[in-house]
């Protein structure tokens, strides 16, 4: 009998300090109003540093220094190896998710489910969209073709045209302008490491087309080195890539697919540094910094809170694995 | 001559004590971060990069041109000294600067290394400022066709370096091309030898890679000798010993001017880069009549060869990335990162929209090459007497270095366990004859050769005939078919010649 007494009181006692130091940890929580990084955050990045997701992450980061947004320092860790692959696992198998970010693109989301590594995004927690961007394709000056009617030219008589560009989203929306013209066998897709590569080659003449972003190619439109055909967007783009029409002009229908550009957390990320992070990154959005970034390389500002990036993000996927089947 | 008013005035910007100071500051770090095997240029500037942050961005980038050049000197320190190559244009400098030392003359190991530096760069950035933006144009020429016949020249040339038995050179050039196969292929997307070990998806890590090769196989090597037939028994080592004589110097001349030049061309290729450029001028250093010494058993001339060429290289690399915008490698890359960060525009127009900058970081370039090598003289002396700690002290250094250093250039165990893999097979290699410098230099070529092979064929549908109706692929690809028979020419033309004795008698 003293026995289950004293078992009793003693279960009691554990079921009040557990409920206890419950109440206490969420106050805790509260009060100190949520997280704050200790330590320093490693930002990973699956471009080279110059290629585009380089590009936004430096931005990013540096607009978190300048402005003393986050009391801690970024590494921005660049590593391409495995497709991108590797940097994307790291992220998901990181020991610190609350010091982890990814930077990371609708492209990427392609070539991560293409692979046969196993991770969708439902492996991770979207924090934010960032911008969105569309593509262009490029010719030479000195090359074959300079416009839409030298390719078509070329095509019904009978000359494969050779194309540069990487293996994401770039790939995607170049096979939808095959496919909407009727050719897609007449073109020669190959893969680049970067937009960078891509363009160089098509400078040297080694390539007749290439795909890139205002981004990756605007300051060689503007050199002259390289000239915009084809705008894959539903309006033509400012100077000085305004020379390029749209698919409507050229009598078809709207090819574009827009690449949103954003910010993912590992699965395991706690909900309060989920909720730090996108605050942080509404913030950055609101710096001038950030505008000047944007009217740079001509994309449209596109930030999303939690919910709203979560819905983004899965429904892309759902959209790109049924086109897939 | 405007050429020359520009530079003036770079060096106008740079020459300001704020801007010395940040020179001499980024060259004392990068000697140091260079020294250290595995961290090499591109993670040094990398982990430096950060520390630029409080300058304005002239003084910044001038920091940052001098950590980059600084470290191509430190790398080539751990080569000579411990036969531990920094990084992986020092893999030819430890050729000879490592037997050099073992005869009890790291100073003038070093010396050679430092002075062959300074000398290869100097002449790479008189390139880079007389004909930088040409030069740059000429880079874009290399497309796949091109890069393909180039990197047969350079594989060919590889049979050159083999000591020996032939066919085990051949077998250790086979292994270092299958291993460079493992991975993710760029063309295809395919996982190829990857058994679903998804870090084999990018490959295997070619910094561990040598680092185990050479470095941890040299530590079983030592680990199986006696203590005192291997501890080297040298007097007191002073500055006299750093001293290079009338002949020293004069062996040094013909590689280290030809390194500079050639060097300078190969860093404006984009995607070769420092490492190319020391292979090919050791490579052709290697069939030169004029050695005093066979390369290989520490001669000057092999020092001087692989030094002068990767300083010229790194001088070069300057030049796609400010006159085009194109990284040239992985350490320009992260320069440029650095720059934009700046909010500079690297890219075509920068030399035409911000000429201030681009001078200053050209004669910044200059400044950093003497600050750098005068650091480097000062340091020999001292940093030499390395040679004469024993075995049992350098053994687990050495290990503790390669561990070290494996894992910060790949921020992974996988970095260290590929380092102990590669020093168990580079240890066999050693044991039965295999000689590892064929077998790495392979794997680093042999990417570049496939990627562009297959691009090349997949632009010309399949038909060989691009190699031979792009002029400068045609070139390389009769210099490659000059190698594989000038053999068989030489020898024909000596029966030749021996039978018109015979008849002439």
């Amino acid at each position: 009998m003293k026995k289950k007494q004293v078992a009793l009181v003693m279960a009691g006692i554990f079921a009040m300090g557990t409920m206890l130091t419950r109440a206490m940890a969420a106050e805790a929580a509260e009060s100190t109003s949520s997280f704050v990084p200790d330590k320093t955050i490693q930002f990973n990045v699956s471009s080279k540093a110059g290629g585009n997701s380089d590009l936004i992450t430096r931005t990013i980061t540096d607009i978190c220094t300048k402005e003393d947004l986050v009391p801690k320092n970024f590494v921005v860790n660049n590593n391409t190896d495995g497709g991108g692959n590797i940097v994307r696992i790291e992220t998901h198998d990181t020991k610190d998710p609350d010091h982890t970010l990814l930077c990371f693109s609708s492209g990427d989301m392609q070539s991560m489910l293409d692979s046969d590594i196993g991770l969708t995004v439902e492996d991770f927690a979207p924090i934010a969209t960032m911008a969105a961007d569309k593509q262009l394709i490029f010719a030479s000056p000195d090359g074959n073709y300079s416009s839409f009617e030298d390719i078509m030219a070329a095509i019904e008589a009978g000359t494969k045209i050779n194309v540069g560009g990487t293996k994401s989203n770039e790939k995607v929306v170049f096979d939808m302008f095959a496919e909407e013209i009727g050719k897609t066998d007449m073109f020669n897709y190959m893969f680049y490491e970067s937009s960078a590569e891509s363009i160089t080659a098509l400078m040297g003449n080694h390539i007749d087309l290439a795909m890139g972003s205002p981004a990756a190619a605007i300051s060689y439109v503007e050199s002259g080195d390289i000239i915009p055909v084809v705008a894959l967007s539903d309006e033509r783009f400012v100077a000085p890539l305004d020379g390029a029409p749209t698919m409507v002009e050229l009598g078809y229908n709207v090819v574009q697919s827009p690449m949103w550009r954003g910010i993912l957390a590992p699965g395991s990320m706690s909900e309060e540094a989920q909720q730090y992070w996108s605050d942080v990154f509404a913030q950055v959005c609101e710096t001038e910094a950030w505008q000047d970034y944007l009217n740079n390389y001509l994309l449209s500002p596109y930030y999303n809170d939690l919910e709203t990036t979560r819905q983004i993000m899965f429904d892309t996927e759902a959209d790109y694995l049924a086109g897939k089947e | 001559m405007e050429t020359l008013s520009y530079l003036f005035s770079g060096f106008q910007t740079a020459l300001t004590f704020q801007n010395i100071g940040a020179a001499a500051f980024g060259a004392v770090l990068g000697i140091i971060v260079g020294a250290m095997p595995g961290i090499g240029s591109l993670v040094g500037v990398a982990l430096l990069l950060p520390l630029t942050y409080a300058f304005n961005p002239t003084t910044a980038i001038i920091m940052l041109g001098a950590i980059y050049y600084a470290n191509m000197f430190g790398g080539a320190f751990s080569s000579i000294l411990i036969n531990v190559p920094g990084d992986a244009p020092a893999i030819m400098t430890a050729l000879d600067g490592y037997p050099l030392a073992r005869k009890g003359k790291p100073g003038k190991a070093l010396m050679t290394s430092n002075i062959a530096s300074f000398a290869g760069g100097l002449l790479g950035m008189i390139v880079l400022t007389f004909f930088g933006p040409a030069l740059a144009q000429f880079g874009l020429k290399f497309g796949p066709a091109e890069m393909t016949t180039l990197m047969l020249v350079a594989l060919s040339s590889i049979s050159w370096l083999i000591e020996g038995d032939v066919m085990k050179g051949l077998a250790a050039t086979c292994i270092g091309i299958l291993i460079s196969t493992i991975g993710i292929s760029t063309n295809t997307s395919a996982a190829r030898y990857t058994f679903g070990v998804v870090h084999l998806l990018s490959g295997i890590n070619f910094i561990p890679l040598v680092v185990g090769f050479i470095g941890m196989a040299q530590v079983f090597n030592l680990l199986g000798q006696q203590e005192r037939e291997n501890d080297l028994v040298v007097k007191k080592l002073g500055i006299k010993d750093c001293r290079l004589d009338k002949e020293d110097v004069s062996r040094m001349v013909e590689p280290t001017i030809r390194g500079g030049l050639l060097g300078s061309v190969i860093g404006f290729i984009p995607g070769a880069g420092a490492t190319m450029a020391s292979i090919v001028n050791y490579t052709i250093q290697k069939k030169s009549k004029r050695n005093k010494e066979k390369l290989g058993t520490g001669a000057i001339e092999g020092i001087a060869a692989s030094e002068a060429a990767n300083n010229g290289a790194a001088a070069g690399a300057f030049g796609p990335l400010l006159a085009l915008g194109i990284p040239g490698s992985g350490t320009t890359a992260v320069l440029l990162g650095g720059l934009m960060m700046w909010g500079l525009q690297p890219g075509p127009r920068l030399f035409t929209d911000s000429p201030d900058f681009a001078w200053s970081l050209i004669s910044s370039l200059y400044v950093s090459n003497i600050i750098a090598l005068i650091l480097a003289l000062v340091m020999i002396p001292f940093i030499m007497k390395v040679i004469c700690i024993p075995n049992k002290i350098l053994i687990p250094t050495i290990t503790v270095i390669c561990f070290v250093g494996s894992y910060a250039s790949t921020t992974s165990m996988w970095g260290v366990l590929i380092m102990i893999i590669g020093g168990i097979l580079g240890y066999v290699f050693q044991r039965y004859g295999y000689s590892a410098s064929p077998m790495l230099l392979a794997s680093i070529l042999s990417v570049t050769f496939e990627v562009n092979l297959r691009r090349a064929l997949n632009i010309s549908g399949g038909s060989l005939s691009i190699f031979v109706t792009k002029p400068l692929s045609l070139i390389f690809l009769l210099i490659f078919v000059g190698l594989l028979f000038s053999p068989v020419i030489k020898k024909a033309y000596r029966k030749s010649k021996a039978q018109k004795a015979e008849k002439s008698a």
